[in-house]
């Protein structure tokens, strides 16, 4: 059990560290080179990154499957709808984006408590439990949401009370992104992520060696929530509209799905699967508008079936260790 | 004025007293509970679909709420072709034991062809939850997004009173359906040797110990299958009439299902019985007092069970 968790689990080395400047490069041109449209569509790619990445977390080191991180997303949005939309208080990044944080961290703690008493399919379970709380409370209480119409007309963000364009909100959504990135990646690298490969191994021995179980797995929880939070600030942005639908479970799912898509081997994998997915779905609703569920959900598992969870990234890497060998 | 108000109650009118306000809140009570009965029997069969494949096979799988899509929507499109707006209750019965089979039919080929290779739980989690995707998706190139009604069995079988409530026989006649369900299979569990050879496979028996003795684990775990979409698919299909079937239900039921096992336990029909009465009467009442919280409130029973008994109030600790 534990040599096999120990080959699933990546280390970070110098190559990591590379084809992140690399990516960070790609990202930064590219938008001169492509239009509008495409654009948004990239900016969406790189705001699932954050999310992604604490499904990710969630599913390399502790085994878990995260489906919530619908709740986390919703409640970043629907504070920017309410702060810059509805009651047009502040469109300011920098106090939003601390209070999304704040809000998410909190919230994820208190459910941490909840739904980590048990582990595998009931936090699974719990999971989708709590976004379709969230999901009835905000579709019901009208006067105060707007129920399934929403809150469109957010104001367009400001940074230190300097209005952003399309373009400079891009590249705010990418620092912030690759940021997250960097920081994921310490996190991956540390001896808390050590631990939770531990408890992830056995939980009873994780436990006899003095390892806080019941803490670590809240404060994994807890890190996966404030990315999503913060990711929900940015895509409520985006859109300028916000409607319950961000809390639908198979919104969170979705994410699940990325991260499968693009493999929990690699560091590489969220990145890649945030992409992949943002791709594959516009792609199968410009072409086949009707098909795009069928081919989403049969192609995640063919995926789970014939590769589980190593993805795109996973089937690649087989593919160079092969060509290395010959 | 104040005159008027007081001449508006008849002479003769019996004092409001304690025992009159007693029997009110009692039929209030009462009320409750006639108008959870669907819910209650959606609840059983939906929880039981899930828990059966979980406690005999000790697999997750998430197609049932996929399967009760399914079942709904075809007994709404079979009901309206076959009957229409005639209605007699032994074909109902046959349509709803035919989509029963359908349900069957679908789970096992989903397991032969598919479940059957997923390797753990995490696996069949993820997976699952994406062969949801493809029923919502298949259902809504069928019957489209907008809600297919089929009320004709709920209207024609007409309301009956009991002790001041007026109740529709239908909300019987569907708790009665699924208890009888639930009777049989709990006499094939418990009282047959083909039961007998699904307990001792079950997280309660042994299965190596079973395949030992002789038990084919494969027909096992297929007719658990099996009886698991049939149980979904007969769960759709019942509350149908009552609800429509809509795109997007399976997430209701499956989070229903689910909150049911948590609280309930693994493997106990009589457990999921009562846990369906707890959170169906839970339900309704806070759908009439305060309808905001009503999705809320399963799942913080569900939570609160979890902090005080993280096994499920008549659950066993099971690894699987």
């Amino acid at each position: 059990m534990n040599t096999a968790l120990s080959m699933t689990v990546p280390s970070v080395g110098r190559r990591t560290w590379i084809t992140t400047l690399i990516f960070t490069a790609i990202v930064v041109v590219l938008p001169f080179f492509i239009s509008g449209y495409q654009r948004t569509l990239l900016q969406k790619g790189l705001l699932w990154i954050p999310s992604v990445f604490g499904v990710y977390i969630l599913y390399s080191l502790l085994r878990q499957v995260h489906f919530g991180q619908s709740i986390f997303i919703g409640l970043g949005s629907y504070i920017t709808a309410f702060m810059a939309g509805k009651y047009s208080v502040t469109n300011e990044l920098m106090i939003l984006l601390p209070l999304a944080l704040v809000v998410s961290i909190v919230v994820a703690y208190v459910l941490g408590i909840f739904i980590m008493k048990r582990t595998g399919f009931y936090f699974a379970v719990m999971g989708i439990a709590v976004t379709m709380v969230f999901w009835s409370l905000v579709y019901k209480a009208r006067t105060i949401t707007g129920g399934s119409d929403g809150i469109s007309h957010i104001k367009n963000p400001s940074l230190f009370t300097v209005p952003l364009s399309d373009m400079g909100l891009y590249y705010f959504c990418l620092i912030v992104s690759v940021g997250i990135i960097v920081l994921m990646l310490r996190v991956l690298n540390s001896s808390f992520s050590l631990q939770l490969r531990a408890i992830a191994g056995d939980l009873e021995k994780a436990e006899s060696i003095g390892i806080p179980v019941k803490r670590m797995q809240r404060l994994a929880f807890t890190i996966a929530g404030a990315n999503a939070g913060i990711t929900g600030v940015l895509l409520a942005f985006s859109y300028n509209y916000v409607s319950p639908s961000v809390f639908e479970w198979g919104y969170g799912a979705n994410f699940v799905q990325s991260a499968i898509i693009g493999g929990v081997t690699s560091f590489a994998g969220p990145v890649v699967g945030a992409f992949g997915f943002i791709n594959l779905e516009f792609f199968i609703s410009t072409w086949f508008a009707n098909l795009w569920e069928i081919i989403i959900g049969l192609t995640i598992a063919i995926i789970v079936v014939t590769v589980g969870e190593k993805g795109v990234t996973g089937i690649v890497q087989t593919l160079f260790s092969k060509i290395r060998c010959k | 004025m104040a005159q008027t108000i007081i001449n508006v109650v008849p002479e003769g009118t019996p004092p409001v007293g304690h025992i009159f306000e007693s029997q009110q809140m009692l039929s209030t009570f009462l009320s409750y509970i006639f108008n959870a009965l669907p819910m209650v029997s959606y609840i059983i069969m939906l929880s039981f679909s899930l828990n059966f494949i979980l406690y005999i096979s000790g697999r997750v799988s998430l197609t049932f709420a996929g399967i009760y899509l399914v079942g709904a929507y075809v007994t709404v499109s079979v009901g309206t072709y076959f009957l229409g707006q005639n209605f007699s209750l032994l074909s109902f019965i046959a349509i709803l034991l035919a989509v029963g089979l359908l349900g069957a039919a679908i789970s096992i080929v989903v397991y032969a062809t598919f479940e059957r290779f997923l390797k753990t739980d995490v696996h069949r989690m993820i997976a699952t939850s994406s062969l949801l995707m493809v029923f919502s998706g298949i259902i809504k190139i069928q019957w489209g997004t907008t809600p297919v009604t089929y009320s004709a069995p709920f209207l024609k079988m007409g309301i009956s009173e009991v002790l001041g409530n007026i109740v529709p026989n239908y909300y019987f006649f569907m708790f009665g359906f699924s208890l009888i369900l639930m009777l049989a299979l709990a006499y094939f569990l418990f009282r047959t040797a083909w039961g007998l050879r699904f307990r001792a496979t079950s997280l309660d028996g042994d299965r190596t110990m079973a395949q030992v003795c002789g038990v084919n684990q494969n027909i096992v775990t297929a007719i658990t299958f099996a009886i698991s979409g049939m149980l979904a698919a007969i769960a759709g299909g019942l509350y149908a009439p009552i609800a429509g079937a809509s795109y997007g239900i399976e997430g209701n039921a499956l989070l229903l299902a689910a909150l049911t096992i948590i609280v309930g336990g693994v493997g106990s029909i009589g457990g999921a019985v009562l846990t369906a009465f707890i959170i169906g009467i839970a339900r309704v009442i806070t759908a009439v007092e305060m309808p905001l919280f009503e999705l809320a409130i399963p799942f913080i029973i569900a939570s609160a069970v979890l902090v005080v008994r993280p096994y499920g109030i008549w659950g066993k600790e099971f690894k699987h």
